[in-house]
């Protein structure tokens, strides 16, 4: 369990990133955190790994005060996968990449991460003779290789393409109910179709907190943020608080069959 | 024709990239190319701004012309002068730590020898466009992966190209973000009739200001058409690798219980306006 107590930090150069946030996300939650640029999301999460302490405020994690730890004391309880895998990559294969942090924190599975995540096949090859994308997915095996309670994806989407995302898709769909998972995104439909939570921060504050469903149908284009096309369509239609286009199926089926009792009422 | 490819193979690496490219982009167009990693769309748009042959070793086949050039024998510097590219990755276009945003916009404009005064006056009206003024004594990397966009958008477009590329120029950035850039985009796009190639997998932003998308894959091109046309096709998108729009989902689900005739919808305004007409 997470529990972040006015939650303040003010960088080197003076920016308060993150202003008086208090949160709380239970344990085996998905929870999305999404804001504009610059809005504190990332200077948040970093709190959770001790890669940043508060300038005022409490992070707890599973009881234990994050600020008296450093990050490699906090590797086995939450793993943060960076935004720019080449932030995290140093080894010179993929297998010794994937191993390293098991061997540090003395816990693991690197073999099955690498067969989880397809990469078992080139294992003995260099991380730098991939693409961007598939740098990404090995900073994520990476880290789910040490098995943590708590993994934290910063923007696992940007500079993915398709069968990537969907990939990274299925790894948060097995792992859920195992794990307490993080998302920072821009990727709203990302968000819509894998959080059941969403936090929205803006100018360092914590906005909204809540379902996801009733987060997307605030008002978050006040926020910067476009709503998922799926809302934007069941606002435009009025077909109340949905998320998925099986839901917006089975409404526009329900309207259907409502108007042909109508008509079949009408003629007696 | 501002670009004219024809059969043009590209072999880089050991490998064969690209293979039998024949692809016309007209003066002021805004074409769309997606495809799955790998599928060659940089290998295309290197080749295009003469990274290929002139910086990365290859061997090529047939022509490209850009701007009336002959891209595969053209130096870079000339090709330069007309076509502007923008990489996925900020961090690669960024000049040096030791400059500001302002002098980091202001470079290549002073490499060409532009008079001081315009030069001022360009700078600070692509800055305050893309919201940077603010931040313009800083340096580049102080700022957020979105800004380092925002900031190479910014020294492409004050040079005011012929051709710009821009390759997933919004990767890094939020709704927000996305739109400003392109709006940006948009607006120099019909101020100086600016021919432009948007290398992404946000269909979205295709379907709202693209003409034309080229889908590619394992280095050729296998579809090319209409963006709605194209981007409406789920069965064809998801064979190939891509995730539809949950719109075009949507009505292709409700095809399957014949309540949607013709072509999916890709956007709401088009959905809603169909099911109010079907009824």
């Amino acid at each position: 369990m997470i529990e972040v107590k006015n939650l303040t930090h003010v960088y080197e150069n003076g920016v308060v990133a993150v202003k008086d946030v208090s949160l709380r996300i239970e344990r085996n939650e998905v929870v999305g955190i999404i804001g504009q640029n610059g809005s504190g999301k990332t200077t948040l999460v970093k709190h959770f790994n001790a890669l940043l302490k508060p300038t005022k405020g409490k992070v707890m994690v599973n009881g234990i005060d994050v600020s008296e730890k450093e990050p490699y004391e906090m590797a086995s309880l939450v793993g943060y996968i960076f935004q720019n895998p080449d932030e995290q990559i140093f080894s010179k294969t993929i297998e010794e990449e994937v191993e390293f942090g098991v061997r540090q924190i003395g816990k693991g599975d690197s073999e099955w991460a690498l067969k989880t995540m397809g990469l078992w096949g080139v294992r003995k090859k260099n991380p730098y003779d991939f693409s961007y994308n598939t740098r990404k997915i090995i900073g994520i095996t990476s880290i789910i290789a040490m098995r943590p309670e708590v993994i934290i994806f910063d923007e696992p989407t940007t500079g993915q393409d398709p069968g990537g995302i969907l990939q990274v898709e299925g790894l948060i769909k097995e792992m859920k109910g195992k794990h307490t998972i993080i998302v920072i995104s821009h990727d709203i439909e990302f968000i819509a179709r894998n959080c059941e939570r969403v936090i929205l921060m803006d100018g360092g504050k914590k906005i909204f907190d809540g379902k996801t469903r009733d987060v997307f149908y605030d008002d978050i284009e006040r926020y910067g943020l476009e709503p998922p096309q799926i809302v934007q369509l069941s606002k435009r239609m009025g077909l109340g608080k949905i998320l998925t286009v099986e839901e917006v199926y089975e409404k526009l089926m329900k309207r259907k069959l409502k108007k042909s009792i109508n008509k079949v009422h009408k003629l007696f | 024709m501002m670009i004219e490819i024809k059969d043009y193979s590209l072999w880089a690496g050991g490998k064969k990239v690209l293979d039998g490219i024949n692809l016309s982009v007209r003066e002021g167009e805004f074409l769309a190319i997606t495809g799955p990693t790998g599928s060659g769309k940089t290998e295309l748009c290197y080749s295009i701004i003469g990274i290929y042959p002139n910086m990365l070793p290859c061997r090529q086949k047939g022509k490209i012309k850009v701007c009336g050039m002959d891209a595969t024998k053209a130096k870079p510097a000339e090709l330069a002068m007309h076509v502007a590219y923008v990489f996925q990755n900020p961090i690669s276009q960024l000049t040096g730590y030791g400059m500001s945003v302002e002098e980091e916009v202001a470079f290549g404009l002073e490499n060409r020898g532009v008079e001081r005064e315009e030069m001022k006056e360009r700078v600070e009206r692509v800055l305050k466009t893309l919201g940077l003024w603010e931040v313009r004594k800083n340096s580049p990397f102080e700022l957020s992966g979105g800004q380092q966009q925002k900031v190479a958008l910014a020294s492409v477009l004050v040079l005011e190209p012929k051709v710009l590329i821009l390759d997933e120029p919004t990767g890094h950035l939020d709704s927000y973000g996305t739109r400003m850039v392109l709006e940006t985009v948009d607006k120099l796009r019909e101020e100086h009739n600016i021919t432009t190639i948007f290398v992404s997998h946000k269909f979205k932003e295709m379907v709202k200001r693209a003409e034309r998308v080229v889908v590619m894959l394992d280095g050729r091109i296998i579809r090319e058409g209409k963006t709605r046309d194209v981007l409406s096709d789920a069965e064809f998108l998801r064979k190939n690798g891509m995730i539809p729009l949950p719109i075009t989902e949507l009505s292709e689900k409700l095809r399957e219980e014949k309540r949607w005739k013709g072509r999916n919808a890709v956007d709401v305004e088009g959905f809603v306006a169909r099911w109010r007409e079907r009824r």
